[in-house]
């Protein structure tokens, strides 16, 4: 490709340095990875702070008696009186991605990130599985911990629980925990696209979570078939606990829509991070 | 050894860098010179890849540093002191940066030492101080033990201690046969350091020449001369060809002629000497002469240029 430059043979007074022969492995991106995110006390107090939401609501949620019905509101379902903390967890994972995202470009980390791995997209895998790694244990544990607490509170009180070995509840629960992590990779993956927490959190938490919602109000009718297809409304179809679900979007569709909707945001974030400037 | 390549950068309608091509040797400084807004930054971004070029490329000894398999071996580079993340300790933020290629602990303790943070490097970066960080920022570049420093403005925000130890290490480092590129707006630094300049303007190279003859170009070179008979020297001077800078009682600033030839002048006409020197401009100065009409920010008592 390039033409032999006769200056070059001036290399042999030329300096070789001691760590010439370590190489650039995606492996050892993963150990960066890992000590950037150990390092950093705020990821640990959230991780905390999701298990602590996820089975203290549970477990608050179990043991408050509304059946008199005194605040009102529709009578919800064993199983999702147990997971009441998911649905604030699904905020703090969608915010925490977002931040985890973006937060080498507030800081300008990125660029000692991307000069030492300068063809970047090991760096955006990795904090992928990091945070898959960090996050997939703590929604697990969080949310059966909820889960088995929750439904022998309930049970203790007299009221007819749903048990793991019941059809779709096992699914219904690990459909939770793939739903919250997926939100969270898609706002670590919008926070890369952006570079900006305040922009990625608004993307995730606003246009993924809760214009499904507006949108579905506002909209007529005909649409509304469209709107199934939203992450929000794809994530409804298998993380409730029925097998016919209200959303026309069968639980494995749902699912597949799901799976689309973060390889599209994953392949999107990593075609601009590979184009652009840092 | 950095080879630049026809490179340009254009941002919407501003051409950033235009066209620029230029070598950095091995084993010696090279010094990159130009007013605010000229294109450095932008093109030591594009040497490491951060920067995409709209044309043309860099290659680092030989290939393009994205496709370098030991990027911090190869390339260390400082390119803005913030470039950490204020969440972490210094010794975290080397561990982070040595593990992408494996380098370990007893490395990462020693250019914490070679920097000067040995009692600090547990604090969190955010309690640093621009020095402090400019050290981190060091720190960082010299890790790989790299063949290539590319380092932009290393002296921000180091006292003279700190700015003294980096021109020596600089200096060392060269010697060792390492290319070294760095930028600096300190023109009295930058005169001391480099052995080299690659001046650039308003996007193109303005001047890429040794140190010496980048100086001793400027129109700004004369001889000072210190006579009794200052009266009768001057038209001496000025009937051959001499210029007259200035003039104060007995001594006489003059360009456009040699030392000797005004000596020999002096010694033809039965002129008493009592002092007969060369100056040469400072860097400073041959470098406002070069970029008067190439600094894209005027202060607003400038001419607007076109």
């Amino acid at each position: 490709m390039s033409t032999v430059n006769p200056v070059n043979q001036e290399k042999s007074s030329s300096y070789t340095s001691r760590f010439r022969d370590n190489k650039l492995t995606f492996l050892r991106v993963t150990n960066s990875e890992w000590i950037k995110f150990r390092s950093i006390r705020s990821n640990w107090i959230t991780l905390a702070l999701t298990f602590l939401v996820i089975v203290g609501f549970g477990i608050l949620s179990a043991s408050i008696n509304r059946g008199g019905g005194g605040g009102g509101g529709e009578v919800r379902s064993p199983f999702d009186r147990v997971l009441t903390g998911v649905n604030l967890s699904v905020l703090i994972i969608a915010v925490f991605g977002g931040v985890f995202g973006a937060r080498e470009y507030g800081s300008g980390m990125i660029k000692s990130s991307f000069s030492a791995v300068p063809r970047r997209l090991p760096v955006f895998f990795n904090k992928i599985i990091l945070f898959s790694k960090a996050v997939f244990p703590t929604l697990l544990i969080a949310v059966f911990l909820a889960f088995t607490i929750g439904t022998s509170i309930l049970k203790h009180n007299g009221t007819a629980v749903p048990k793991l070995g019941d059809p779709f509840i096992l699914r219904a629960l690990l459909g939770n925990i793939f739903y919250v992590l997926g939100l969270g990779l898609i706002g670590l993956s919008v926070g890369i696209l952006v570079r900006q927490t305040a922009v990625a959190i608004a993307i995730t938490v606003g246009g993924v979570l809760f214009l499904p919602a507006l949108l579905g109000a506002v909209l007529p009718n005909s649409w509304h078939k469209a709107l199934e297809y939203l992450p929000s409304n794809a994530g409804g179809a298998f993380t409730a606990p029925n097998g016919v679900s209200i959303n026309s979007l069968s639980p494995t569709t749902g699912g597949i829509v799901f799976i689309a909707w973060i390889i599209g945001v994953f392949a999107l974030t990593s075609f601009s991070l590979v184009k652009r400037d840092v | 050894m950095i080879e630049v390549r026809e490179l340009s950068k254009v941002y919407g309608d501003t051409k950033a860098v235009d066209n620029v091509s230029f070598t950095v040797k091995t084993g010696v400084v090279t010094g990159f010179l130009g007013p605010n807004g000229a294109g450095k930054s932008t093109t030591m971004r594009m040497i490491l890849g951060l920067d995409k070029p709209t044309h043309g490329d860099v290659l680092i000894n030989g290939q393009r540093y994205v496709d370098s398999r030991t990027p911090l071996s190869l390339l260390g580079s400082l390119l803005e002191a913030k470039s950490v993340d204020k969440g972490r300790s210094a010794y975290n933020h080397l561990r982070a940066v040595g593990a992408t290629m494996g380098i370990g602990k007893t490395r990462i303790n020693e250019v914490i030492e070679m920097v000067g943070l040995e009692s600090v490097k547990k604090k969190n970066a955010a309690k640093f101080s621009l020095g402090m960080s400019q050290r981190l920022g060091i720190a960082t570049a010299l890790l790989g033990d790299p063949e290539i420093l590319v380092l932009d403005e290393p002296v921000n925000g180091l006292d003279p201690d700190g700015i003294m130890w980096i021109r020596n290490l600089l200096k060392d480092l060269a010697r060792q046969g390492r290319t070294i590129f760095l930028s600096s707006h300190l023109m009295s630094e930058m005169e001391l350091t480099a052995e080299h300049l690659i001046v650039i303007g308003k996007g193109k190279i303005l001047a890429d020449m040794s140190m010496h003859e980048f100086i001793s170009r400027s129109s700004q070179n004369y001889v000072q001369v210190v006579s009794p008979q200052a009266d009768s020297f001057v038209s001496v001077l000025t009937s051959n060809g001499g210029i007259i800078r200035t003039r104060d009682k007995n001594s006489i600033e003059v360009s456009a002629l040699s030392s000797a030839t005004v000596g020999d002048l002096a010694l033809a006409n039965q002129i008493a000497l009592h002092q007969l020197a060369d100056v040469a401009p400072s860097l400073e100065s041959a470098f406002m002469e070069l970029t008067e009409d190439q600094v894209s920010f005027h202060g607003h008592n400038a001419e607007e240029s076109k």
